[in-house]
């Protein structure tokens, strides 16, 4: 079954955020609550937490964790203390 | 019993309590996990319900193991978010794979990627613009030669499977390999492409222009 002209410009996108250092599944998860909470107040994302954003560019998978993360936290009590 | 949601509290313990608990003895170990038991399961259902209703007896499951998972990586917590946070983040790992999991079982690797590996379609019948179609065969015939010669066979299912729809974790249950395996075949192939097509002297924004 050929793939579609979506596929065509899905992996066109993927292909064009790619990067050499790009982090693995593995490593988002390993930040992803930090980088959670920091897009929650609507800081500036740090250098050392692009790559998250790079990742979460590229891979659904990880997005689709991120997303209901962010309505978890949200949902709670984020004024409770640390 | 699935306690209700309405209240997804965080439970009121800073960071240093947690690890000082789930490192103590039996009784204060016991309590925080309890605590945070109570936590993810008031917390998961609501975030979770666009997959459909999750069973009791999954979604207890799904925290048994989060938590256990938990008490593993303890010394990987780096107290850079809320401790919930990334108890939460563990958590949703762990549901989301297993729905996955149950969604895609029946699906075989085989049949889903099958006829990829010529399978480069034309360019849009309905664009109007010589120029434009003639670019954008172009660009397939390169991505065609990249995908058929210079991909292996694993770099290819990776890639066919995910535009496809199918989960990295599942491609990887059914070639003996790991999501993160999975991810770097799928990387490599997209660095394949992407050399290639630069290569060829088609860079982002005309592949952008060309597409868009």
């Amino acid at each position: 079954m050929p793939l579609e002209k979506r596929h065509i410009e899905t992996l066109l996108s993927a292909v064009f955020r790619t990067r050499d250092d790009e982090i693995d599944c593995g490593g988002c998860l390993a930040a992803m609550a930090e980088f959670a909470e920091i897009r929650l107040v609507g800081a500036e994302i740090p250098q050392a937490l692009r790559r998250i954003e790079d990742h979460l560019a590229i891979c659904p998978e990880c997005t689709e964790e991120y997303e209901v993360l962010l309505d978890i936290v949200r949902s709670a009590d984020i004024e409770s203390p640390r | 019993m699935v306690p209700d949601r309405s209240t997804a509290v965080r439970p009121a313990r800073t960071n240093e309590d947690w690890l000082r608990d789930l490192r103590a003895g039996a009784a204060e170990q016991s309590a925080a996990l309890e605590a945070l038991r109570a936590y993810l399961l008031r917390a998961l259902p609501g975030a979770l319900k666009r997959y459909g209703p999750m069973p009791e007896h999954l979604l207890e499951d799904v925290v048994q193991d989060a938590l256990l998972r938990v008490l593993d990586q303890l010394d990987r917590f780096e107290g850079r978010s809320r401790f919930t946070t990334w108890v939460t983040t563990i958590a949703v790992r762990v549901a989301l794979t297993e729905l996955r999991r149950r969604r895609w079982k029946d699906v075989s690797l085989d049949e889903l990627t099958a006829g990829a590996e010529v399978a480069l379609p034309d360019p849009t019948d309905a664009e109007s613009d010589p120029e434009r179609k003639a670019a954008q065969l172009r660009i397939l015939r390169v991505m065609h030669e990249i995908l058929e010669r210079e991909l292996s066979e694993r770099q290819r299912i990776a890639i066919v499977a995910e535009l496809r729809g199918m989960p990295q974790q599942e491609v990887g249950r059914r070639l003996g390999s790991t999501r993160n395996a999975v991810y770097k075949l799928g990387h490599d192939a997209r660095r394949k492409l992407k050399s290639g097509l630069e290569a060829s002297g088609f860079d982002a924004d005309e592949i952008r222009s060309t597409f868009g």
